[in-house]
């Protein structure tokens, strides 16, 4: 009901702040946002069993990560228990030291880091559930169309192989087939592989035959140089700046500046060769006012946590080491997480 | 086709690009004190967003990449069957962590160049989300590292002399990087769950390294070596069964349809 | 609007031209059948007229070519993608998108054409082959019918000027191949589309066009001109056309209609028929072969069979015919073991099957699937052979004897991607019946086959049958039911509506029956051949 654009828009809203943050609290907000949008938009929806699986998922998640925390990591100051402990040592370094004292500290951090990743599993949980994701393939941008293509071609020609793969177990299995072992897999694949290769020459030839591909043109040559160049030069500017960045504390700007300056150069050859493409896209969507509103709605709380974060990084995270004090709550950054629920708000009146 | 020039600058992105992407995957463990307390001086965990960020950006350079070069129709149609079949290999049932969905782009990766092992590693998985409707957050690391084992197999030598020797060290490298798919798609949950914060050990870059290698490790054994072993064992195996077959099909069906790829 | 002149072409790993000094106009809004052997260059023909030859097929063209103006071999495909609209025998492989309404854009966006021209064009389209009511459905979901006119009307969306189909019904089904058929003859008459058609199947298309091509293949002249002129030279003519050769009809008529003029002038003798042949009276003391009793079975939802009974002894060999969906296949699956019956029981050889595995049940049951080429993994024919000796764990068959009963005996050695797609049809036959099974089902054999490739399989499995085998076919192919079969069950919704001897069956039946009884309404006459003798005597 809304633009594929639209969503995808929400879900790095959503996504943006799952991963700059451990608080706790901000990540339970952010939960139960999500879990509205998707109980009043998508409960209806066939992936719903899907949506469980996260669920579980990210359960046990949290109960794993708080275990494995517990044991292997040592500080905090609350001991809530003594366990055995087993350590490994190698050449006198410590190598691993499992269980011993239990502190709060340590399963607090174990929950924040689960509900971290539980929190992110549902955004695109829910993002599944509501997103159509054949839309969502035909939104790829110019420049890579090809690629788009491609994906496309494999999408529509799934169904087809699956159903090839089973006619062909049964045949095979007439033919007095017997699933042995796995070098018995070779007539069911062989077979797959074979016709699924002689089908590609038919498509290509039925592209062909409706103007798909370029037409070759003499500059060809020297644009492609050109093009590679410049993405070789944007990449070893994204890979210099990130190391720079990671091992000169001093200098970090630099490292910023490299990579900003990488990444402009980078996109700005992607828009070039977008427009170069000379193919046009049909569009069958349409963006409607409501998603505009859940659009900016989206941007401007992206833009707000951001904005926190760059100004205090220290107000989203969450150590609760050595000591464990009580997670601190921003409401800024609450509403900007609660203003997650907007596709519902935003939401026509639907028929029950 | 491509001039030389050309080449050996696609070649030089896709390595800046792996290192960079090898760089981020290993990031919970070479991750020096310049990330962390910037200004000041509470040690805080590390955040996996920036790392997600250049690890998108790295696949978006290689596809980039690879769409500076005009694809002609059969490229196209071959690759996007042979994506579908891949993701239809998902459906192969085996012991635990087995997949059937690496050994083929290993084998284009080597039979048909980088640019298509690349294409079918990555958009296998991408494929597999759509139709099952399950995008996860995991999905950049599955395509990154699928998609690189193909551009991988690519630089192995072309061993044709050996004969029918030829898939045996093709088996192996299939294995080993089975393993390294799982070491990697842990060090995706690593953050999340096994991550203990400690960064003030990486003050003492010695032990902290070390104390950190160890807690991975830990992790690492009780979630997921018995489901690499599965895959890597399985990769090997379809490889020394199935390679020579597929790798005769692949040259065949590239010399009868002029087929080209590099 | 297209004009070929001595246009002669060798694919580049053949030396020997498969088309030789080619000559042929085809005036604007004519509808153009083109037919000959699979193999004898009618593909070839046809992908010259859009530049898939030589661009895409690599290769040597000499001569001139030109359609609607524009030259193919100067242009190639994609410049000629908006004059020449091409589909191909495949209904599922040729979607790029797996939604109906975005294939019918994908040519457009290749041309660059603009959202709102876009937009108009498919709904023309969409009206144009009546397939509005499939705008928003997925592709994969479609009847191969209905994927066939989203094809064709994916291409109209660049409005060319000549249309070229590659045996566009060879995969489909009668009632879809009309439905297609239809569309095209309206096509060619409401809108003066040109038409080139490459079609097996004459008999449902013949009456349609206006100029035929035959050609010979191996490089001969071919034969131009009017269907009628065309059809009174060549051998591969549907049984109405044989029989009025025969007999003289003029001017030779191409449908049932034109040709009931001439049958009130026609004496012929025959003796009166049999009303059951006398090879089933012979094994009547054993157990049918195959017995089922009130089976029901049912998925999705949706109940396939409902309450069959049918028995088959041994030697017979039946016919299973009815509409599509109305569990022809799914009979089949059962007496093989693929499918266990929800009510019911399946008998083989007096034993209940549902204790047996599909395994043990194929030791002594063959099954041939639809488009068998499809089965067939091994480097050569003769591997592929040995495959089924060793699974079934026989050995001491006889492969060369299969192999020359079924004209592959040149292959033994040779890849079976290599083969022609009725050869490939064929050498899958082989594989599976070298294991000689006593019970042979096929499912659609001569789905895409010519009338020769035809005659081969029906005098193959006359043979089998004489040889005391039992045979059970699924077709829908009226004549080569007419042609071997003793018996026709007919299946409706599930259930059967009629079971009895071939020519009582079809002679009472206006839609199960063939182009001969058809004309002549005297179940004497139920084959060309049966005509044929009846002149003789």
């Amino acid at each position: 009901m809304y633009h594929t654009v639209t969503w995808t828009l929400w879900l790095l809203a959503c996504i943006v702040p799952a991963m700059l943050t451990k608080n706790p609290l901000y990540l339970v907000v952010l939960l139960a946002a999500v879990m509205v949008v998707y109980r009043i938009l998508g409960g209806t929806s066939p992936t719903f069993g899907s949506w469980r699986l996260f669920l579980r998922m990210g359960l046990v998640l949290i109960a794993f990560s708080m275990l494995f925390t517990s044991l292997t990591a040592h500080h905090g100051q609350t001991v809530l228990l003594t366990a055995p402990s087993l350590v490994i040592r190698v050449q006198g370094v410590t190598f691993l030291r499992l269980g011993g004292d239990i502190t709060l500290e340590t399963l607090v951090y174990g929950l924040a880091n689960g509900l971290n990743l539980m929190a992110i599993l549902l955004v695109f949980a829910t993002f599944n559930a509501l997103v159509n994701h054949h839309r969502l393939l035909r939104s790829i941008p110019a420049f890579m169309y090809q690629t788009g293509v491609v994906t496309s071609i494999a999408v529509t020609f799934v169904p087809q192989l699956a159903s090839s793969l089973t006619d062909l177990r049964e045949a095979q299995a007439i033919r007095g087939h017997r699933f042995r072992g796995l070098r018995d897999l070779l007539p069911l694949f062989a077979p797959l592989l074979s016709g699924g290769l002689e089908k590609a020459v038919q498509l290509a030839e039925s592209m062909e035959a409706r103007g798909f591909g370029e037409v070759a043109q003499s500059s060809d040559r020297r644009r492609e140089l050109v093009q590679r160049t410049l993405i070789a030069v944007a990449m070893f500017a994204l890979m210099a700046g990130a190391f720079i960045y990671g091992y000169y504390s001093s200098r970090q700007w630099v490292g910023v500046l490299i990579t900003a300056a990488g990444l402009s150069l980078l996109l700005g050859n992607l828009l070039a060769m977008s427009r170069r493409v000379r193919r046009s896209h049909y569009r069958r969507e349409l963006w409607l006012p409501r998603d505009s509103l859940v659009s900016a709605c989206a941007i401007v709380s992206m833009a707000a946590i951001g904005v926190i974060w760059l100004l205090d990084t220290e107000s989203l995270a969450f150590y609760p080491y050595p000591q464990f004090t009580f997670p601190p709550f921003n409401p800024l950054v609450g509403l900007a997480l609660l203003s997650a629920v907007a596709p519902v708000l935003a939401a026509p009146q639907q028929r029950t | 086709m491509t001039s030389r020039l050309g080449q050996a600058l696609s070649a030089t992105t896709l390595a800046a690009a792996t290192v960079l992407g090898i760089w981020v995957v290993l990031s919970p463990f070479i991750s020096v004190p310049g990330t962390m307390a910037s200004s000041t001086s509470t040690p805080r965990a590390q955040s996996p967003f920036t790392f997600l960020v250049l690890l998108a950006l790295c696949m978006l350079v290689i596809v980039a990449n690879l769409e500076t070069r005009r694809m002609d129709s059969k490229l196209v149609a071959v690759l996007g069957i042979l994506v579908a079949t891949n993701a239809v290999l998902r459906l192969v049932p085996g012991p635990a962590g087995f997949t059937a969905m690496l050994f083929l782009p290993i084998l284009c990766g080597y039979a048909y160049g980088a640019d298509f092992g690349f294409l079918l590693g990555a958009l296998s998985f991408l494929v597999s989300a759509i139709v099952t409707g399950g995008l996860g957050p995991w999905l950049p690391y599955q395509m990154f590292s699928t998609g690189w084992m193909g551009m991988a197999s690519a630089c192995l030598p072309k061993l044709h002399r050996l004969g029918r020797l030829e898939v045996v060290p093709l088996a192996l490298w299939g294995a080993l990087l089975g393993l390294a798919f799982g070491v990697i798609m842990n060090l995706w949950f690593w953050p999340y769950v096994g991550d203990t914060g400690q960064s003030d050990m990486y003050w003492q870059p010695g032990t902290g390294t070390w104390e950190t290698l160890g807690r991975y490790a830990a992790f690492y054994v009780t979630t997921s070596l018995w489901w690499d072993i599965g895959r890597a064992g399985g990769n090997l195996l379809l490889i020394l069964l199935f390679g020579a077959p597929v790798l005769r099909l692949l040259r065949r069906f590239q010399r009868r349809f002029r087929f080209v790829t590099g | 609007m297209i004009e070929l002149q001595d246009v002669t072409y060798s694919y580049p790993e053949s030396e020997s031209p498969v088309v030789h000094n080619l000559s042929l106009k085809v005036r604007e809004g004519e509808f153009l059948l083109v037919v000959g052997a699979s193999g004898s260059g009618k593909s070839t023909l046809l992908r010259c007229l859009n530049g898939l030859v030589p661009h895409f097929h690599g290769g040597v063209l000499r001569g001139r070519i030109a359609v609607a103006g524009r030259d193919p071999v100067a242009e190639g495909p994609r410049g000629m993608s908006s004059v020449v609209g091409f589909v191909i025998q495949d209904p599922e492989g040729q979607f790029v998108v797996d939604s109906v309404e975005e294939e019918l854009a994908f040519a457009m966006e290749n041309h660059n054409v603009e959202q709102a021209i876009m937009r108009k064009r498919i709904e023309e389209v969409l009206d144009q082959l009546s397939i509005a009511h499939l705008r928003q459905r997925r592709v994969h979901t479609l009847s191969g019918g209905e994927k066939q006119r989203v094809a064709i009307a994916s291409v109209l969306t660049l409005q060319p000027k000549v249309l070229v189909l590659d045996e566009p019904t060879s995969q489909l089904d009668p009632q879809a191949a009309e439905e297609v058929l239809t569309i095209l003859q309206k096509l060619n008459a409401d809108l003066g589309l040109t038409i080139v058609l490459a079609e097996h199947r004459l008999e449902r298309v013949v009456q349609y066009a206006d100029s035929m091509i035959y050609l010979p293949g191996g490089g001969d002249a071919p034969i131009v001109g009017t269907p009628e002129e065309v059809l009174t030279q060549i051998d591969l003519v549907p049984p109405l056309v044989q029989v009025a050769r025969r007999l003289k009809w003029q001017p030779l008529p191409l449908t049932i209609k034109a040709g009931r003029r001439f049958v009130p002038g026609v004496e012929l003798q025959a003796p009166a028929p049999t009303p059951g042949t006398s090879r089933t009276m012979r094994h009547h003391g054993t157990p049918p072969v195959v017995r089922v009793s009130d089976l029901w079975f049912s998925y999705n939802g949706c109940e396939a069979l409902r309450g069959v009974d049918l028995a088959v002894r041994k030697g017979e060999f039946v016919a299973l015919m009815g509409r599509n969906g109305s569990g022809k296949t799914t009979l089949l699956r059962h007496l093989v073991g693929l499918l266990r019956p929800g009510r019911g029981m399946v008998e083989l050889w007096g034993e209940d099957t549902s204790h047996r595995s599909t395994e043990e049940i194929a030791q002594r049951v063959g099954y041939v699937p639809q488009n068998p080429g499809s089965l067939l993994f091994a480097d050569t024919l003769q591997q592929e052979l040995q495959y089924t000796l060793r699974s079934h764990d026989l050995r001491g068959a006889k492969p060369e004897l299969l192999l020359r009963s079924l004209n592959l005996e040149q292959y033994a050695n040779v890849y079976p991607g290599d083969l022609s797609s009725g050869e490939r049809q064929r050498a899958a036959l082989a594989a599976i019946l070298i294991a000689e099974p006593d019970l042979i089902l096929l499912d659609e054999p001569t789905r895409g086959l010519d009338y020769r490739q035809k005659e081969i399989l029906a005098s193959f499995l006359s043979k089998q049958r004489d040889e005391g085998k039992t045979i059970l076919i699924s077709t829908h192919d009226v004549e080569l039911a007419a042609r071997c079969a003793d018996r026709v069950v007919i299946l409706g919704e599930g259930q059967v509506v009629v079971d009895g001897p071939t020519r009582t069956v079809m002679s009472e039946s206006m839609v199960f029956s063939t182009q001969i009884n058809k004309l002549f309404r005297d179940n004497r006459f139920l084959t060309a051949d049966d005509v044929l003798e009846a002149i003789a005597t």
